[in-house]
């Protein structure tokens, strides 16, 4: 039976995105949800909301990627998220030579694309410095959300923080906050903090043609966005679709997987 | 439990700690062997010896201790068996690899030690290897930082006996290799009460490189298209031979051979057509550690040459058979024994080298550098290995792991990466 | 087969007379491996060899033990045993 749409499911540590594709590429629906505690009952929940949205699993092709992609038993394949950001920044940036930052909630990684496909990559899932994570549990001792913690920093400057652990920063901006500092000054030091600890992982990745881009979930932050850029000494692109970029190139993915089982037949 | 429970407890061995053992070896070689299918005939002897892994070689050894042989225990392939053998002792490799002994390491030694070292000591001290307890004397080297340290510590619960290994390869490195194996054997001659004579010392080395040249046809065996035998079921093999008798070994390992031989003849091959092959350089694999070939070649690789102790460096280059003093004979063993590539020595270029040539000959499609973590020397090699690969346009993944299981899914996610890269 | 499903393990007493049951069983065509024997069910035995079964292979093998007059212990069921993405390695 030939599929008039494919899907891309990526099961990240703290977000499930969900994407459908059309044969031709064109988004059809974007679904985004907590992971929770159990990646089982998250791919349980997606597959009712892909049926109620019109797209039931049946009739697609279905690729799950991410942390979360042995537990969804009916994708159709797994990859895993560093083809599939590759393959997703690649469609949604417009180019085929491309360095990727994906700053996801418990991992960063940065992956080189020449001619459409990755050809070298490096992780940090080891630690949580340069994460989410991070950006989350500091956010939280400030009781801000981390977008406002973001948008305070710019405001900073002057301060930062000497540690690379999170557990250990976390207690210096404690202390910070005991001393009175100022709010703007912390948050400024936190995405500074972010910002040195991936530009350090992108630089030994260095050399590559194209332009630099962000994806995953820290991509809606300008800021942010601008200090990596200054960082690097290049301009970062980002997308408003680049938190999606795991679960398109897996639905991207899926349209590859579709093509070549109905070229078998 | 009979025969064997005796033998441990004669071998002051800790029964209760040890039966934690015996409870999950079972488990991960059915994981890891036997979710394999078309495995070769010949691989039952390896499957009968890792079954019993702490009983028939440990009960054979005990019998050839009441006949007055010594047994010598080795962490480094640097340690040349002819000499040992020529005195009519037995060798057998002692590095543990298991994280079943490395609590027990970290008793007495820094956390940021290589787990190799850590589970050596842990099994020494931890008293639950037959293996570490049958040992006579152990005979350790001057090779790593932590291994120098430790044997210091080792040393002091079971005879030790300390090779200085040199650091570089010039001429006079390879004389200064020369006089400590004449060093060494005059201690094994001391210790087991037996003279060696050129005889002795010739036949010893006919020996041994009769169990390389077996172990050799095994390897040429997966260099062709058609892969008659996994990654795992050779690792096991490699391993296996670090503490079976040599004989036995390369018996089996020829048999293995013939049949492997055949099977390419035959058009049989354990991967689909297209599998990607892969080549594993780096620190060794002990026993039990299967970790990441099983990770490997359940992630769509398959793992077809192993760059290092527990693989090519083991079995590469022969000695010379031909001399006829033990003058000779020493040098000999000397100079086959120094072109062993270890990170250890400096510069250490020749492994780039070994790399390359095998990238060719066992026509691999990706390189998966990994290191123990800790270990210095391997971790900064990577730098070089990647740089030449890459100049060479040969893809490759650096990794660092350990023995714990922790880490599975992240090197699932990298390596599955690699393989996706691969297919392009 | 699915993996971590039920298999059956013949256990023996030494070594010799698991060697000299497989080369019976795999003369007779029956299919069987020479497999480490589960702590679980090796109970007071030492041998740590046994050979394993699928359950299609078992009635088989206990006319083939049972022709022969061929030395074992046991057959014993037991399930989970083998899952080559488990990742517990030791």
């Amino acid at each position: 039976m030939k599929t008039e749409y494919c899907i891309g499911i990526d099961i990240g540590s703290t977000c499930a995105k969900t994407v459908v594709l059309s044969r031709d590429k064109r988004v059809l629906l974007q679904l985004l949800q907590p992971t929770g505690w159990s990646s089982v009952d998250t791919a349980e929940d997606i597959r009712r909301r892909l049926e109620e949205a019109g797209f039931p699993i049946e009739d697609g092709t279905a690729v799950a990627t991410g942390y979360g992609r042995v537990s969804v038993p009916y994708a159709d394949k797994c990859v895993t998220e560093i083809t599939c950001h590759g393959r997703g920044a690649c469609h949604i940036y417009g180019a085929g030579q491309l360095t990727v930052i994906d700053i996801g909630g418990q991992d960063t990684k940065i992956i080189r694309i020449e001619n459409g496909a990755v050809s070298d990559f490096l992780m940090n899932d080891k630690c949580s410095a340069g994460t989410g994570r991070f950006l989350e549990i500091m956010a939280n001792t400030l009781a801000v959300r981390p977008e406002e913690l973001c948008r305070m920093a710019a405001e900073g400057g002057g301060v930062s923080i000497s540690s690379m652990c999170t557990v250990f920063a976390e207690s210096e901006v404690i202390s910070l906050i005991g001393r009175g500092e100022k709010r703007e000054n912390i948050a400024f030091a936190v995405v500074d903090s972010i910002v040195k600890k991936v530009s350090s992982q992108a630089g030994r990745m260095a050399g590559g043609q194209g332009a630099v881009c962000l994806t995953g979930g820290l991509c809606g932050y300008p800021y942010l966005r601008q200090s990596l850029s200054d960082a690097l000494g290049c301009e970062v692109r980002t997308a408003e679709e680049g938190r999606y970029a795991g679960a398109v190139g897996a639905a991207l993915c899926a349209l590859a997987l579709e093509k070549q089982r109905s070229a078998e037949k | 439990m009979s025969d064997y429970v005796s033998m441990w407890k004669d071998l002051g061995m800790d029964l209760e700690s040890h039966d934690l053992l015996c409870q999950v070896l079972p488990t991960a070689v059915g994981d890891v062997f036997l979710t394999q299918e078309n495995r070769p005939k010949g691989m039952d002897f390896w499957d009968l010896v890792i079954s019993e892994v702490h009983g028939i070689r440990p009960k054979e050894l005990i019998e050839e201790q009441k006949k007055g042989r010594k047994v010598f225990g080795t962490f480094c392939v640097y340690v040349p068996d002819e000499v040992i053998l020529a005195a009519n002792g037995i060798v057998t490799g002692l590095c543990g690899g298991s994280q079943f002994w490395v609590p027990g390491g970290e008793a007495v030694l820094p956390k940021s030690t290589c787990p190799l070292i850590k589970a050596s000591v842990g099994a020494r001290l931890g008293r639950t290897c037959p293996f570490f307890r049958i040992a006579d004397m152990y005979v350790g080297e001057t090779t790593c930082d932590g291994k120098k340290k430790a044997y210091e510590i080792l040393g002091e619960d079971v005879p030790m006996y300390i090779m200085d290994v040199p650091q570089m390869k010039r001429e006079k490195d390879i004389l200064k290799w020369k006089d400590e194996i004449a060093a060494f054997a005059r201690k094994v001659e001391e210790f087991t009460g037996n003279a060696i004579t050129v005889e002795k010392l010739n036949e010893a080395i006919r020996i041994v490189n009769e169990k390389r040249k077996a172990l050799a046809r095994v390897y040429n065996c997966r260099k062709a298209a058609c892969l008659p035998i996994s990654g795992r079921d050779a690792l096991l093999m490699m391993q296996i031979s670090f503490f079976d008798d040599p004989v036995r070994c390369a018996q089996m390992c020829n048999k293995l051979a013939d049949e492997l031989e055949q099977r390419i003849a035959g058009g049989v091959s354990v991967v689909p057509a297209g599998t990607k092959r892969i080549l594993v350089t780096g620190t060794p694999l002990a026993v039990p550690n299967w970790k990441l070939h099983n990770i490997i070649e359940t992630s769509g690789g398959a793992v077809v040459c192993e760059e290092m102790c527990t693989g090519t460096r083991y079995f590469e280059n022969l000695v010379d058979e031909t001399q006829t003093t033990l003058e000779g004979q020493f040098m000999a063993l000397s100079q086959r024994y120094m072109k062993t590539n270890c990170a250890c020595f400096t510069p250490n270029t020749g492994r780039i080298d070994d790399i390359l040539r095998m990238v060719r000959e066992y026509q691999v499609d990706g390189v998966i550098d990994c290191s123990l973590k800790f270990c210095c020397l391997y971790d900064t090699e990577k730098y070089g290995v990647s740089r030449a690969l890459k100049e060479a346009g040969v893809p490759v993944l650096s990794l660092e792991t350990d023995y714990a299981d922790t880490d599975a899914e992240q090197l699932r996610t990298r390596i599955g990466a690699f393989i996706e890269l691969l297919n392009g | 087969m699915a993996e971590g499903d039920l298999r059956w393990y013949i256990l023996f007493a030494n070594y010799e007379q698991g060697l000299a049951l497989h080369g019976l069983l795999s003369d007779a065509g029956i299919k069987n491996r020479i497999a480490p024997a589960p702590r679980a069910i090796q109970g007071e035995l030492s041998c740590g060899m046994s050979l394993l079964l699928e359950p299609d292979a078992v009635e088989a093998a206990r006319r083939c033990i049972e022709e022969h007059h061929a030395e074992y212990h046991d057959i014993v069921p037991l399930a989970g045993q083998i899952r080559s993405r488990r990742d517990k390695y030791c």
